[in-house]
């Protein structure tokens, strides 16, 4: 078709039926290199008083939430953090669950761009964008809860080496200085990971605006980009390089993580298999977010093309996998702690199913490993709606799992003098229902300034794009 | 636009295809100071231009290197000498605990340095570029590939340029001013 | 401030010895403020310079006095502790007969109630402040009407306090108005207890028990380990004879009707409601003076005895004849040896019952004495006083026009009276509170504090003691004596110090000034106390068998209930309502803290179909109505496992409403249903559930560590966890502890006991090494070591809701834990504080290094490092360490509202200078009392001692200095010679939760009960 076509309509309306026999394209409806920038490029370059409804009630929802979140921050500097439902012997509550669901979700991003990248997982290039800017909110989210929950958080940054004239230290044998270092490294390189991969999508932008404003944002962005042979070769060397060293990284993330309660002595947190486990629940939450994400997004986007029922029903295989990876991990515990014949160990895993948290646990299990079973059919695996439902359903049960784990290994360990039943307060349901507003209004905010699809990537993997093609 | 000084060539062509036999014939006529440029990496083509691979992963490898050491003396150096405290009993050397830090600031280090050796390596940021001056050019982020013959190349010849640029299938070949 | 002196001037006319007070006053409020500034962001503060240097006061380095506090009646000697003029801390008195260096909880909060900012602060007449000029014109105009008719219609209602300086002027008050009559409040006194030794040994005698001299112990309801007289004397005695070696060690029996902690500490306990002990005493005689004919010179035919005692008896009714076969067999066994303590509130024919057993087993002046008090000065108190009772008819009969009522609250008590009291055309109220009968008094006139102003007392045992001030009074107030006088004397004022030193100087007591200042010293005069009976005199039996007649009354059943009213472990009958402290300390059987409740067994409960339930952090509970003829309350109630099936127990002391801004509207008072001449047992009692619920506070929320007694919801099984160990002492003599062969009688997995290896080395301490031993075979589980920690410490108040949340902020706890079957439950007392762990898990967690370890081995708190991760707290087993959730230091007594920071002003007076207070968001613990440790060191160090190398003995942390028994011990574990050292290696020593190898520097050593074993 003709390149030059300047007519409004343009094939990345018109939604081709979804064909599922044998391998397909990924990219379908013989879609050229123009066709991919205008879809992508759509919603950025939608003027600010054209903006779609949906995104504004979106947007208004989600920034409310915010505030919330920010208000309710500054009165617990204020008051202090007995306005949680935190006490002995539950120490830490909510705060540190959000943080840990938070980092969890925070991995899939890097996941999809790093490990699927080194795989030579061509279909990645639909999603890694999203997943990535994903993961970016996520983590800042999540950095923000181990930053307010500690008592004095005008002293927070102590955990930092930061040479002082009382040349006082901190312990490096802390699991939680740990977390300030992985977490930490980890929000830099995820974000560095993102941005390199936007620079030539955002020259896209750059070069295809119109009014001044956006000229100087997405030039000054862009970094001057010209998309010549002697940059992308360096370029696509460091974002292999990136992608070798975000692998281990995004596995060491949630292993660290992990150590606050595995190095711990307390029974149910004291246990050598939550490195591995932790890891598969953060891949196995990341992929039920982005699934949550996209879905909604790919329809309001018009992405259908690009984010095809393949991509979703590649995600759900992954879900389905990690899912069982955490059941393994649910059942190993149980058998360890009475393999190991230690009577805490064992009490504290049998009061976890049967004890007064059990409702916690069971609602835990049926989320994460009971309902993701049905994707052993293709027909679920690649019906949207059950795809959707499933996915709030993973989120959901890997909450919990974090609950499960903080809470009822907490409120009843070794002395039975000490133990308590822990019930939250209102202000930690809004923390938490406020986190999602950060995480959501940074979210939309990217859906609609940025590209949300990897444009150059996605060219790169387009039939066409072979120059050994006839 | 002739009474300017012509910085250079700019050929545009409409295929990945295209623009690949193209930089095998610049390449072969020798010149050195010419660049392809193209919506996303055209598989091959660094070599049809004749390119070397980058050296940015030695950087890299050293940089790690060098955090990982630096992680490693500073936790040490701290718990030993600087502020040594007995803490539940451990030994002030442990180093098993202090792998994860090392660990980290390793990553961190090699990923700093991949990034912002690649921005360095290819002196971006760099917000005006002469090719930018031609309007044509902006559709090289979409779907249009350039070849650019720099002035300043020793073979370069205006008409000899020319006539090797029109021996490939560009769509069209115009000067760049200066 | 200035004014305070002034108003001081006015009063005191005499010299010198109020410069030194006033100066001591004037430190007191600007020292305070100094001792604040040690605090994690310090508070600026305004600091008032000396303005004359007073003698004997080194700034920092505190005083102390020796003085005496009267507790229910008797005096105990006490030494305080004084920070540049500010008491803060009191402590036992070594010297004193009925304290021997002990202090029990109410004296500890005792220095919190001087500064209780709700104190009475000047005279108010018709509850509008006036002044005391007014009062004594008032005082002048009455004093003429009475000296006209001899006093005819003034009143005076007394508490049977035996201060002699009040009764001297008391009875010469009488002399001067001898038509005004006396009344004694009715406050369950010792009336039981003084008619059965009546009926005995004759007028004005006392049994003074010689626990140390028992191997066999049997308590019939009475709790003498913690209440009662002599408390104090009573544990250190008990304790002295347990364990005494590997195979002896002394047996308590415990009957009784409640759950006391006495009862928790029984060998063989017997549950029995109190009205059903007189089937127990008939079966007891029977069985001691028939079956096993019990003789001796004073019994000579033990039979007849029987028959004397319960002539109409076919056949004995008492059940558990078991128990009381075993019982008597022992008691035989042990003549001589063996003692029977009872209740002061049994009745008083069971108290003769009881005396006539020990005489019959040879206990007379060897397991007890009898003391004759009549003989001493004092014994002028009974003159003509009348019973509360007696009061209420003459104002019916308006014979009263001027009653005064010191120091006793009657409204509150028994509250119906109040509209009688109103009738009185004058009433005037004396007591350190407008309490609920002066807040409808005509005058109130606040009487001073006892650290305030000069008194004396008189112990149980007759030990006499100067109450000497260690700070002028705060407010505008009087001593009680002060007020007598200027009753006496018609207005004129005459002070403290000269009242009580004429008493002693006018009697010859005291002759010189140097035997003065020793007494002073002392805090008790020498060899002046009461002389003991060497033998009875005559019994009266046929009124004693028909006093115990007419006690037969139907047993108790579903029926026929019975409501024991008993004293508060805490805040006791309501006096001590407003300190915060005992409010939150929590009972030591319950664990409830901030109200009352009513406790039923788990029988009576299901029948009544009543629960308490653990809903989220609290108990939700069923509240009952409990009514007694026309009268009824509503309480919460509680399911004590333990309690007999038909007795329920509900502590006196809650419900206040003049208390205070602490102690109003806590708790139910039982006294609404009581009349005055009810005991604390009362029969005919009704209950009804209610459709409410009601969320009471615990400290603990009730668990047992063996799951063959869970009494919640709960029913999950704990696992066998050896965290408290108890064995008997026929185990113990055979079992080698240390190879753990204890295992198999604690149903213990093999193996799980043994210490780990650990893999690297471990830290040397070679120079001192601070550990704790806790012998839980000494541990009676009082908690009055947790009100020592709290004064010591400045450990802050949080409140019932902050309680219920589990953020109480006690450093050291007395964790209770069931023993046994459900319906005889046992409890078992175990304090847990900082184990100061060498391998510490706290310490590693911390990224900041908060918490770290000192060269001798203390697990050291950094509060200006700690950023409050809370990460310590979660990875300590113990749960021992505190979070400062709120501010609720900077928040007075209470954790509530602005109000509590005006209450502060004083409050922060009890500060100890040398511990820093916390603020919100860190982490406190125990800290072994770090500054004592400090202290002791510089003291070496001055001395040009070795600190290193201190005399075993010089530092005692709070908590094992106020312990009765001398469960704690602390001290240097490289002294071999130290008491520590050798417990460290006694075979009953072990580490709680020690396959952690947390390597706890504080150790514990098994409990060994020496039960009956034919009643197992």
């Amino acid at each position: 078709m003709n390149i030059n076509s300047t007519s409004n309509i343009h094939s990345g309306d018109i939604v081709y039926e979804e064909t599922l026999s044998g391998r397909e394209h990924l990219v379908r409806g013989g879609l050229d290199f123009t066709d991919i920038t205008r879809i992508v490029c759509r919603m950025p370059e939608i003027p600010l008083l054209k903006t779609p409804m949906s995104w504004v009630i979106g947007f208004i929802f989600a920034f409310s939430l915010m505030i919330i979140f920010f208000g309710c921050i500054a009165y617990l500097i204020w008051e202090g953090t007995g306005i949680w439902g935190n006490a002995a012997p539950v120490y830490w509550g909510w705060p540190i669950v959000n943080f840990v669901f938070w980092v969890g979700i925070g991995h899939a991003g890097t996941l999809i761009s790093a490990i699927l990248f080194l795989f030579r997982q061509k279909w990645r290039t639909s999603i890694n964008r999203y997943a990535e800017a994903m993961t970016v909110f996520a983590v800042i989210c999540a950095l923000v809860f181990p930053g307010i929950h500690v008592g004095r958080i005008w002293t927070v940054y102590w955990m930092f080496p930061i040479p002082n004239q009382m040349s006082m230290w901190p312990n490096f044998r802390s699991p939680l200085l740990w977390d300030v270092f992985a977490v930490g490294t980890y929000f830099t390189v995820s974000s560095l990971f993102w941005y390199v991969g936007l620079i030539p999508d955002v020259a896209t932008l750059r070069d295809r605006a119109k009014n001044k404003i956006s000229k100087v944002i997405y030039g000054l962005l862009a970094l001057g980009w010209r998309g010549s042979m002697r940059h992308w070769v360096h370029y696509e060397r460091a974002y292999l390089l990136l992608a070798a060293l975000s692998t281990p990284l995004v596995l060491s993330v949630h292993s660290v993580v992990s150590f606050d309660f595995a190095v711990s002595q307390l029974p149910g947190w004291h246990a050598t298999i939550f490195p591995p486990y932790f890891v598969a629940g953060a891949i196995f939450s990341g992929f039920a977010m982005v699934q949550t994400l996209i879905i909604p997004a790919r329809s309001l986007l018009k992405l259908k093309n690009i984010v095809t029922i393949k991509h979703i029903e590649n995600m759900n295989k992954i879900i389905l996998l990690t899912g069982s990876m955490v059941g393994y991990a649910y059942c190993m515990e149980f058998f360890i702690a009475w393999y190991s014949g230690n009577e805490y160990e064992s009490f504290t895993f049998i009061n976890r199913a049967f004890g007064p948290y059990s409702w916690a646990y069971w609602s835990m299990v049926s989320c994460n490993v009971i309902f993701p079973q049905i994707f052993w059919f293709r027909k679920c695996r690649t019906n949207i709606y059950i795809s959707f439902i499933i996915s709030i359903f993973v989120n959901i049960g890997m909450w919990f799992e974090r609950f499960v784990i903080t809470v009822t290994s907490l409120n009843r360990d070794f002395l039975p003098s000490s133990w308590r039943y822990f019930t939250p307060t209102l202000f930690d349901a809004l923390f938490l229902i406020g986190s999602f507003g950060l995480f959501l209004s940074l979210f939309l905010m990217f859906i609609r300034y940025l590209p949300v699809i990897a444009i150059s990537e996605v060219k790169g993997v387009m039939p066409q794009a072979d120059p050994h093609k006839k | 636009m002739n009474n300017t000084k012509v910085w250079g060539i700019m050929a545009e062509y409409s295929t990945p295809r295209a623009i690949y036999n193209a930089c095998k014939k610049v390449r072969d006529a020798g010149y050195k100071k010419w660049d392809a440029c193209t919506p996303f990496p055209v598989h091959g083509l660094e070599r049809a231009m004749g390119l070397s691979a980058s050296y940015l992963p030695w950087l890299v490898l050293i940089a790690g290197l060098a955090g990982g050491i630096l992680a490693l003396i500073g936790t040490s150096w701290v718990s030993v000498i600087e502020y040594p405290l007995n803490i539940a009993g451990k030994p002030l050397l442990s180093i098993p605990a202090f792998i994860p830090i090392i660990f980290e600031v390793t990553i961190l280090f090699s990923a700093l340095t991949t990034v912002f050796g690649m921005l360095a390596i290819n002196q971006l940021p760099r917000f005006n570029h002469p090719v930018f001056n031609n309007t044509r050019f902006k559709q090289v982020t979409d779907n249009k590939f350039f070849i650019i013959i720099e002035s300043q190349d020793i073979n370069f010849n205006m008409k000899e340029t020319l006539q090797l640029l029109e021996s490939t299938d560009a769509v069209i070949i115009n000067t760049i001013g200066d | 401030m200035q004014k305070k002196i002034d108003s001081q001037n006015n009063q005191f006319n005499s010299v010198y010895k109020f410069y030194r007070r006033e100066a001591l006053q004037l430190m007191g409020a600007s020292l305070a403020l100094a001792g604040l500034s040690v605090s994690c962001r310090r508070p600026v503060e305004k600091i008032i310079p000396y303005i004359r240097q007073p003698e004997l006061i080194i700034p920092g380095n505190p005083n102390y006095f020796a003085t005496a506090i009267m507790l229910n009646g008797n005096a105990i000697g006490i030494v305080v502790e004084s920070h540049e003029g500010r008491p803060t801390k009191i402590e036992g008195n070594k010297l004193h007969p009925s304290s021997l260096g002990a202090s029990d909880s109410h004296m500890q909060a005792s220095v919190l109630q001087l500064y209780d900012p709700d104190r009475a602060k000047s005279p108010t007449w018709n509850n509008s402040s006036s002044t005391w000029s007014r009062w004594k014109k008032w005082l002048e105009e009455k004093t003429i009407e009475w000296n006209n008719k001899n006093g005819k219609g003034l009143a005076f209602l007394t508490t049977n306090s035996n201060n002699p300086t009040s009764l001297r002027l008391q009875s010469a008050i009488q002399e001067k108005f001898p038509n005004s009559k006396w009344f004694l409040s009715s406050d369950f006194s010792n009336n039981n207890k003084e008619k059965g030794t009546y009926e005995i040994w004759g007028e004005g005698t006392r049994v003074k028990y010689n626990l140390d001299k028992a191997s066999l112990i049997v308590s019939i309801h009475d709790d003498f380990l913690i209440l009662g007289d002599d408390h104090l004397r009573h544990a250190k005695n008990y304790a002295k004879g347990k364990l005494l070696s590997k195979n002896k060690s002394n047996r308590l029996y415990v009957i009784e009707a409640d759950t006391s902690v006495t009862g928790s500490n029984a060998d063989n306990r017997l549950a029995l409601g109190a009205n059903d002990i007189i089937y127990f005493m008939e079966s007891l005689c029977y069985e001691l003076f028939v079956v096993n004919n019990l003789n001796n010179e004073y019994f000579k035919t033990s039979k007849n005895i029987f028959k004397l005692l319960f002539p109409n008896t076919k056949k004995i009714v008492f059940s558990n004849h078991k128990f009381v076969k075993a019982l008597a067999v022992d008691l035989i066994n042990n003549k001589s040896k063996s003692i029977l303590t009872i209740g002061n509130h049994l009745p008083s024919s069971i108290h003769s019952l009881v005396h006539i057993i020990n005489i019959a087993l040879d206990g007379l002046n060897k397991t007890f004495n009898i003391l004759d008090i009549k003989t001493s000065e004092y014994y002028n108190r009974m003159i003509n006083t009348n019973s509360f009772n007696s009061l209420l008819d003459k104002i019916e009969n308006k014979e009263i026009n001027e009653l005064f009522i010191i120091n006793s609250n009657p409204v509150y008590k028994f509250p119906f009276i109040k509209k009688q009291i109103i009738k009185i055309p004058t009433v005037i109220t004396m007591g350190i509170y407008k309490d609920e009968t002066g807040s409808i008094s005509d005058w109130h006139l606040p009487t001073s504090h006892f650290l305030e102003n000069w008194d004396d007392g008189v112990s149980y045992d007759g030990t006499t003691s100067i109450v000497q001030p260690l700070i002028s009074p705060l407010y505008n107030v009087y001593s009680k004596n002060e007020i007598l006088y200027q009753i006496l004397y018609n207005g004129e004022i005459k002070d403290a110090y000269n009242l009580v030193r004429d008493t002693f100087w006018k009697k010859k007591l005291i002759k010189s000034d140097k035997e003065w200042n020793l007494t002073l010293h002392d805090g008790l005069i020498k060899n002046l106390n009461y002389k003991t009976i060497k033998n009875y005199l005559s019994i009266d039996f046929s009124s004693l068998s028909l006093s115990l007649k007419r006690m037969n009354k139907n047993k108790l059943s579903f029926d026929n209930l019975e409501l024991i009213c008993k004293e508060d472990y805490s805040i006791s009958k309501g006096e001590y309502s407003n300190i915060s402290w005992l409010q939150e300390l929590g009972d030591p059987i319950t664990r409830l803290a901030w109200g009352n409740a009513l406790l039923i067994s788990p029988k009576l409960a299901k029948k009544y179909n009543l629960s308490t339930q653990i809903k989220e952090m609290k108990y939700e509970t069923d509240i009952v109505s409990i009514s007694i003829k026309n009268k009824k309350i509503y309480a919460p109630i509680f399911v004590l496992p333990g309690l007999p099936n038909y007795s329920m127990c509900i502590s006196m002391g809650y419900g206040r409403t003049h208390a205070g801004f602490i102690g109003n509207n806590i708790g139910v008072n039982i006294g609404v249903l009581l009349n005055t001449d009810d005991k604390e047992s009362i029969l005919g009692v009704k209950i009804k559930k209610t459709v409410k619920k009601y969320n009471l506070s615990a400290i603990q929320i009730q668990l047992a560590v063996n799951s063959d007694c869970i009494t919640n919801v709960d029913k999950l099984h704990l696992g066998n966890r050896d965290i408290v160990r108890s064995i008997t002492l026929k185990e113990y003599k055979t079992a080698d502890l240390k190879k753990n062969s204890l295992l198999k009688n604690l149903k213990h997995k093999e193996g799980v006991l043994n210490k780990p290896i650990q893999v690297t080395r471990p830290f040397i301490y070679d120079k001192n090494a601070w550990g704790m031993v806790i012998d839980l075979n000494l541990c009676i589980g009082c908690s009055f070591c947790v009100i020592a920690c709290q004064a010591e410490n400045n450990i802050p108040i949080v409140g019932s809701k902050e309680v219920k949340r589990g953020r109480a902020m006690h450093w050291l706890r007395i964790d209770r834990y069931f023993i046994g079957p459900v319906d005889n439950a046992k409890n078992v007392h175990q304090p847990v504080a900082c184990a100061h762990c060498e391998n510490a898990p706290c310490e590693a967690v911390c990224p900041v290094a908060a918490t770290v370890h000192d060269k001798e081995g203390l697990n050291t708190m950094v509060y200006n490092r700690c950023i409050g991760t809370r990460y310590c707290a979660n990875n300590c087993p113990y749960k021992v360490r505190r979070f400062n959730y709120f501010d609720f230091t900077n928040s007075g007594d209470l954790y509530v509202d602005p109000k509590s920071l005006e209450r502060r002003k004083t409050l922060q007076m009890q500060y100890n200078p040398d511990v820093s207070i916390r603020y919100r968001g860190v982490m406190e613990k125990c800290t072994y009392c770090t500054q004592r440790i400090q202290e002791a060191k510089l003291k070496a160090k001055r001395n040009g001692n070795d600190s290193n190398n201190m005399l075993d003995g010089t530092i005692v942390p709070a908590c094992a200095q106020t312990c009765p028994t001398n469960a704690i011990t602390f001290g240097n574990i490289n002294d071999k010679s130290s008491n520590v050292y050798k417990l460290k290696n006694n075979d009953r020593e072990y580490e709680m939760l020690e396959e952690l190898n947390i390597r706890p520097r504080t150790s514990y050593l098994i409990r060994i009960s020496n039960p009956n074993l034919e009643l197992i």
